[in-house]
């Protein structure tokens, strides 16, 4: 059995982690659920549940800044109506159901690192960058480079994440999860895109895909292939769109099959999703 | 490994009690206090029938780590009966016919009685909205909508 610790201040958690064998405690609702099998008995925790300068959202004039410890139940009600980061509220809102929307953390979706995390396909599509804490200093890294593998990340020994930074953007951005049922379920594939328009043609495109890969990715060969792609003028134009994203996704993306779906599946939901929301997105 | 000394307030009453560091809030509730009203389900926070209100916001009692409620206020379904505002949804359950076996009907309710808490007149979308933290195996759902209905305003 482990000992916990209850850290007051982001400088207080951050002395207390630089002890060995501690780990972070957030909302617990994947902790717990990994204890309850066994799992991760060994470490003592600092939770992080006291510290209400993790608890908040502030808007900037370029960007936002969303504390660690911000709920999904908070992100949903707060970012209703701001811009392309309202894709950030809905993917919130699709998580778990209300008793962990109050529970779970942003935070905890980053470092828990599940290639089917809700929040990171919109963290990505928006390069997000991170700041980590530590009782030797702090740094600032890029959500795209901080995610190593299924449950891998780049945090280091005695890291704490203390905040996400969210450039603001010109464009819209959509999320979309397919699971197997509304409430409850895992992504099998989850997908935010990105689009800025300027004269009719793509200026700026950012898809990122959940549950297709190791982590999170981005299609950076479907991103380049439709960057300048003009808004489709009949349903032929729209067919070459479509005909395009599914030519180039494979070369971003490698799903597995397994319990929830096939790779196959996967693939073709995936393309059928990034179709219908840059349609959407073009159609504003 | 030290006790963790938990303050806390349960249905209005004052606790102070040891706990394992490790517990979790359902495991103080039905094993250390033998409030059994609040069930264990799945043990893995996907169920819902362990739900109770910390501070008013519902949650899974399975993986809420007992630790993290020092210091605040929870209420569970013993606290519901009690209470004749609250007991109304009690009461509704009954009357639709919403409750079959009963396991899923304390975490069931603690849901309502927060839905309705932050939004007294829902759509019946936003009923089902919800109470989707909780399953029930039984009712096929729509009897307990039926419920919650019935308590809205201007049905």
């Amino acid at each position: 059995m482990s000992n916990v610790f209850i850290a007051q201040t982001v400088k207080e958690a951050c002395e207390l982690l630089a002890s060995p064998n501690r780990i972070a405690c957030a909302g617990a609702t994947n902790l717990y659920v990994d204890r309850y099998f066994g799992k991760m008995l060994e470490p003592d925790l600092v939770s992080l549940h006291a510290i209400d300068e993790l608890k908040r959202i502030e808007e900037y004039e370029d960007y936002w800044l969303i504390g660690s410890m911000v709920t999904f139940d908070q992100l949903e009600n707060t970012l209703k109506g701001s811009g392309a980061l309202e894709a950030l509220s809905k993917a919130a809102s699709l998580v778990g159901g209300p008793q962990i929307r109050n529970r779970g953390t942003i935070g905890g979706n980053i470092i828990s690192a599940s290639p089917s995390a809700d929040s990171l396909p919109v963290l990505m599509a928006l390069d997000a960058q991170l700041l980590l804490q530590s009782s030797e200093g702090s740094r600032q890294v890029a959500i795209q480079d901080f995610m190593t593998g299924v449950k891998r990340t780049d945090l280091k020994e005695g890291e704490l994440l203390t905040q996400i930074q969210i450039p603001k953007k010109t464009g819209h951005a959509l999320f979309q999860k397919v699971g197997k049922r509304n409430a409850l379920a895992i992504a099998v594939c989850n997908l935010c895109t990105y689009i800025n328009i300027e004269e009719n043609q793509i200026k700026d495109i950012a898809i990122a895909i959940g549950s297709c890969a190791p982590t999170c990715v981005r299609a950076k060969e479907v991103e380049k292939s439709l960057l300048a792609w003009k808004k489709p003028a009949d349903d032929n134009e729209w067919k070459l769109l479509k005909e395009k994203i599914s030519e180039k996704l494979p070369l971003d993306i490698c799903p597995i099959d397994d319990v929830r779906a096939t790779a196959s599946y996967r693939k073709k939901v995936a393309a059928n999703i990034i179709f219908q929301q840059i349609k959407e997105l073009m159609e504003v | 490994m030290d006790k963790f000394l938990l303050n806390c307030t349960i249905n209005g009453q004052n606790i102070s009690i040891k706990i394992d560091p490790d517990a979790t809030l359902n495991h103080l509730l039905r094993e250390e206090l033998h409030m059994t009203g609040t069930k264990l389900g799945c043990g893995s926070g996907d169920c819902g029938a362990c739900t109770v209100l910390v501070n008013g916001i519902s949650v899974n009692s399975c993986i809420f780590p007992a630790f993290q409620a020092n210091g605040s206020d929870i209420l569970t379904i013993e606290g519901v009966e009690n209470d004749p505002k609250l007991s109304r949804v009690q009461k509704a359950f009954v009357d639709y016919g919403a409750v079959q076996c009963g396991f899923c009907s304390p975490g069931m309710i603690m849901s309502v009685i927060r839905l309705l808490e932050r939004n007294p007149n829902p759509s019946e979308e936003e009923i089902r909205r919800g109470v989707s933290g909780n399953l029930c195996r039984c009712t096929g759902y729509q009897a307990i909508i039926n419920a919650v209905r019935s308590l809205l305003p201007f049905e």
